[in-house]
């Protein structure tokens, strides 16, 4: 019961032999497994987080073009209005400007017109006048101032005759 | 009752299976070879498990094995701590063959751990180791010196220390054994039939892993200690 021999060295070497055969059989290969799936599973996460940081790159990316397109549009809106603005200004400018040279136009017109008028009045008011003058004359005339009065007249209706002719 | 006294010393006794015929014959104790066929199954045992193991679709055999070596290695890694790390394994192995050693009892043979040269093999294991891994943390001039803390009074109580701790360890172990063994002869001697399975629940499966566990827990605590 109580002997202590040679044994416990046979024992000693048993456990130094059973250590090192589970260490090769049992927690090498359990540990190693382990180990592969910690290190497939790092990986895994690894690329999941470089996709999402990529994601998140494209994400910046997209805003980015889009804040820009969102500018230009805003600018291009700008430039139209600026240019619409500068056209319409522009447009109307030309149209009270021919609408003035109408007016002037017609203006110039009329006082040629009148003008006109006045002149045909004035050559028919002469005719008659001539005409009330002559037959006046007619009724009491001397023969100085009768040749005088012909005078006139012949340089008046040449006048007229002129005037109507051009 | 002298009839009893004397099937129990027979019982008691660790016998020889078998004699070298070499340096005027080494007898080889039954517990030595019983250490041998539980070194057997273990070593089978981890051979058949550890069969093709995969890293993704595990089969149930491979899950089993993992969380068993997984939470074997994690109770003595939390009992040493982080620094303690290369002890784990060895740790692992000492409370498996314990384990098996201590109810091995259920198939017959008789418990390794019930000869003193296991369980003294097993204590000297684990002081070398305790105090190898104290000088080899802390240099051996620190760790000489460490016998005179906290103060220089207990220099010989912690010297003493050193004999006392595998005494115990190796006492404690080989008494439960012992013990346990020697209640379920009696046992079965007194009444071979159902009475002996309750008992034999306690004594070799219960206080078999207790004791496994406890010789294990003392040891990687002294082993934290020495490298702390």
């Amino acid at each position: 019961m109580l002997r202590l021999d040679a044994n416990l060295v046979f024992t000693i070497i048993n456990l130094l032999i059973l250590y090192v055969l589970m260490k090769k059989f049992l927690f090498g290969p359990v540990n190693k497994i382990l180990a592969k799936r910690q290190e497939v599973i790092d990986k895994q996460m690894e690329e999941a987080k470089a996709k999402e940081e990529q994601a998140e790159a494209l994400r910046t990316q997209y805003e980015a073009s889009l804040t820009k397109a969102e500018a230009e549009r805003a600018k291009t809106i700008a430039d139209s209005k600026k240019i619409a603005t500068q056209e319409y200004n522009r447009i109307l400018e030309n149209a009270n400007e021919q609408a003035r040279q109408v007016a002037m136009d017609a203006q110039k017109q009329a006082m040629i017109e009148k003008e006109k008028i006045l002149k045909k009045a004035e050559t028919e008011i002469k005719d008659l006048v001539v005409e009330a003058t002559a037959k006046v004359v007619g009724m009491q005339s001397s023969e100085e101032s009768n040749r005088e009065l012909y005078n006139q007249f012949l340089v008046k209706a040449g006048d007229t005759s002129d005037t109507r002719n051009s | 009752m002298d009839d009893l006294a004397s099937t129990l010393l027979e019982e008691l006794n660790c016998e020889t299976a078998f004699t070298i015929p070499i340096f005027g014959g080494i007898e080889v104790a039954e517990s030595v070879v019983v250490t041998w066929v539980i070194m057997a199954v273990l070593v089978v045992a981890a051979i058949c498990l550890t069969r093709n193991l995969k890293v993704e679709k595990i089969s149930k055999r491979q899950l089993v094995v993992e969380s068993a070596v997984t939470g074997l290695q994690n109770l003595c890694g939390g009992m040493i701590g982080e620094e303690g790390k290369a002890f784990v394994p060895y740790l692992v192995t000492v409370l498996l063959y314990i384990a098996v050693a201590n109810i091995i009892g259920l198939f017959g043979f008789k418990p390794p751990t019930k000869d003193l040269n296991v369980t003294v093999a097993l204590a000297l294991m684990s002081i070398i180791l305790i105090e190898s891994a104290g000088i080899h943390k802390r240099g051996i001039k620190k760790w000489a010196k460490g016998f005179t803390e906290p103060v220089a009074v207990v220099t010989p109580i912690n010297i003493m220390e050193i004999f006392i701790r595998p005494l115990s360890l190796c006492m404690r172990l080989f008494g439960n054994v012992l013990g346990a063994f020697v209640i379920m002869e009696l046992i079965k001697l007194v009444m071979p039939i159902g009475l002996p399975i309750p008992f034999s629940m306690y004594f070799d499966v219960f206080d078999g892993l207790i004791q496994a566990y406890v010789f294990v827990f003392l040891t990687s605590l002294f082993i934290k200690e020495a490298i702390e």
